[in-house]
């Protein structure tokens, strides 16, 4: 294999990694640019999601394309709840005290999906039958583009959702000054309930087309929810372009790493990205300061 | 005159209960062990419920030398911290007689120095990292084969047999893929030296719990590797075969028995891997007819009928009853007057013994009792085994 296939295939491996950090990203940058709660239990809610799939596919034998759907469906009801029983509940707290609920989210989800599923390794079909497909001297899996793909899908359904439906703009309206949407008549806890619903969607999606290239166990998206939190810290937390282009690039610059450098600073080589960024561009690479109005 | 009296009594039990070793009672004898019942490898809590049937189906055989075995296990959530504080309620508390099992690498190294201060004896940790028996003390008993050995047998196996001639290694990064390493390049050094035409290709880590392996994938191809040995955890090593499928890179893969998992067998991709196993199995696992009649009996007599609620999970069922072996055969040989001493001096006296889940037991040459490993395929069919009992 010549130095430039490899490279090739490095771009191309580390791209379909991206597409997952792209989507976990998302659902991160989404919910915080509208609430301002960093989500530590963005992992677990993609896992719950991910464990209806598997819930579908093995016990009733749904066909992938059905039961991929159902279990986007089953996390934006995790989602809805999520918000109406605890977040709102718990909305006169300061932005800590809602960054720890979340954390003891995790941990409940978590246990949660233990106590229901069981701590074994479980493994989740693949979308389509695997072939490879050779371009010169780089090849592909089917379902790594597959995958691929319909991340770009759901990324794309997102922009669509934000930027053309009134609901869209309701939850860009409360995500600059929730106040002000109140005040204009916006119906800001639906807007928000949406808004848990459609992060929790991106996270399932995350973990439902992680997860057939690992084995699926609850602490399957803690790697990449600490590449997601990377990837939105390098775009910039509020900006959901951002959070696209910081998920590809750590993908790529991970493998690249790994390849040319050493295998061993791959693992940390993300943070050390992130300390680079926050120190040359604080706001990230596309996000902007958070200006306080007085 | 009855104080006087009262206290030589006292002052005799007393005497009395010094002379007995703990958790030895005329009709019981107290063994301690941990092992996860929660937690991310709640899956191995398996053993401890299987060791606890065992130690029922002996008692229903009349027990041991006429005491009944009592297993007190606590669950450590596979947290190292925490299997510090049960290990140091079992020695102050229940006052165990000695540990069988334990799970896990680093929850054993956490609890070594407790239970060596107690000068409790330990028999059959549930891990194959080489330090419990480098570091025994004369107190800890080890029939896991340790992973420096199994890789050493595997690399041996692969050159001798299957003509391997360029072997790479897919580790983690942590004590027990080291020891996997090491028995690696030690044993392609000895082979090279024998005249063997045989290169290391690349010697490929990661960090434990991350999940994106595509580049070590790619340096494993780009080693040219026609083997390549896994010592991993099941998800990287699910994530890994999946990017070689990618690459359509098809070495010849041999994985460690800690990869010995179900849901990874099942993993189209792990078509044609050899699994190194070091205790005998029974049909349920590698086919009707083809399993050990030994293994047979304990799966159909322990398991199914003790504990039916584990018999899905036949492979770590019958480790949890193979750790316990070692510790019963010592009881048995110690006799009705059972110390801590004569307990030890009855493990190291196991020489050779061939009639339980081990391939052959000794202790008489150190305190790893079992250096045999057999290696199963995974085949359409199920796992199957392909070779003889490999041994040092």
């Amino acid at each position: 294999m010549s130095g430039l296939d490899q490279l090739a295939q490095a771009l191309v491996s580390g791209a379909s990694m991206g597409s997952v950090y792209a989507l976990v990203a998302l659902g991160l940058v989404l919910l915080y640019r509208t609430t301002r709660i960093l989500n530590f239990a963005h992992g677990d809610l993609g896992v719950a999601g991910t464990f209806v799939a598997y819930t579908l596919l093995t016990q009733l034998r749904l066909p992938f394309g059905l039961a991929f759907p159902l279990a986007l469906v089953a996390a934006a009801v995790i989602g809805m709840l999520v918000y109406l029983l605890l977040v709102r509940p718990a909305k006169n707290q300061t932005e800590l005290g809602l960054l720890i609920l979340t954390l003891g989210l995790a941990l409940a989800l978590g246990g949660l999906d233990a106590l229901v599923f069981g701590t074994d390794n479980k493994l989740v079909p693949t979308v389509v039958a695997d072939r490879i497909i050779r371009f010169g001297g780089v090849s592909l899996s089917l379902v790594s583009i597959v995958t691929s793909l319909l991340g770009v899908v759901l990324m794309l359904a997102l922009w669509a959702l934000l930027s053309f439906t009134k609901l869209g703009v309701a939850m860009r309206a409360v995500a600059q000054r929730e106040d002000v949407a109140e005040a204009m008549g916006l119906p800001v806890r639906t807007v928000l309930m949406a808004t848990w619903a459609a992060a929790a969607v991106l996270a399932a999606a995350a973990a439902l087309l992680f997860a057939p290239t690992t084995l699926l166990n609850p602490n399957m998206m803690l790697d990449p929810l600490s590449k997601g939190f990377v990837a939105a810290v390098i775009g910039g937390m509020n900006s959901l372009p951002g959070a696209v282009v910081g998920a590809y690039i750590l993908g790529v610059l991970e493998l690249l790493v790994g390849l040319y450098v050493s295998l061993e600073f791959k693992a940390s080589f993300a943070f050390l990205v992130v300390v680079i960024v926050l120190v040359l561009r604080p706001h990230g690479l596309l996000g902007r300061a958070d200006v306080k109005r007085v | 005159m009855k104080r006087l009296l009262a206290l030589i009594t006292v002052g005799a039990v007393l005497a009395f209960a010094q002379a007995a070793d703990p958790g030895v009672t005329d009709t019981e004898v107290l063994l301690g062990s941990w092992g996860p019942q929660s937690g991310p490898a709640a899956a191995w809590g398996t053993v401890n419920i299987a060791i606890d049937a065992y130690f029922r189906y002996l008692n229903d055989q009349g027990g041991i030398n006429g005491r009944k075995l009592v297993l007190s296990s606590r669950d450590d959530g596979y947290d190292p911290a925490r299997t510090v504080g049960a290990v140091r309620e079992l020695i102050d508390r229940d006052n165990v007689f000695a540990f069988v099992a334990g799970v896990g690498t680093a929850n054993g190294q956490a609890a070594m120095p407790l239970i060596k201060r107690a000068g409790t004896p330990w028999v059959g940790p549930a891990t194959g990292a080489v330090v419990f028996t480098e570091q025994s003390d004369g107190l800890i008993f080890t029939s896991f084969t340790d992973y420096v050995v199994e890789a050493t047998l595997m690399t041996r196996h692969a050159v001798e047999t299957l003509g391997s001639k360029n072997i790479a290694i897919f580790y983690q990064n942590d004590g027990y893929g080291e020891e996997g390493l090491r028995g690696l390049e030690a044993e392609v050094a000895r082979l090279r030296a024998a005249g063997y035409d045989v290169t290391i290709g690349d010697r490929v880590s990661y960090e434990r719990g991350t999940t994106n392996q595509g580049v070590q994938a790619l340096r494993l191809r780009g080693s040219g590797a026609d083997t390549v040995l896994m010592f991993s955890d099941p998800s990287a090593a699910a994530t890994l075969v999946g990017e070689f499928q990618r690459l359509d890179y098809k070495p010849q893969m041999l994985a460690s028995v800690t990869l010995l998992d179900p849901a990874l067998m099942a993993n189209p991709a792990m078509q044609g891997a050899l699994f190194s196993v070091f205790l005998r199995l029974p049909s349920v696992i590698v086919g009707e007819g083809n399993g050990d009649p030994i293994a047979d009996q304990l799966y159909r007599d322990v398991i199914v009928a003790y504990a039916p609620e584990i018999a899905r999970d036949p492979f770590r069922a019958l480790a949890g009853i193979a750790f316990a072996e070692p510790a019963v055969l010592a009881l048995q040989a110690a006799g009705r007057d059972l110390t801590r001493e004569s307990f030890v001096a009855a493990l190291k006296s196991i020489d050779g013994y061939d009639t339980g889940l081990y391939h052959s037991l000794s202790f008489k040459d150190g305190y790893q009792g079992n250096n045999s490993v057999m290696l199963l395929q995974v085949t359409p069919q199920g796992l199957r085994p392909v070779s003889d009992w490999l041994s040092l």
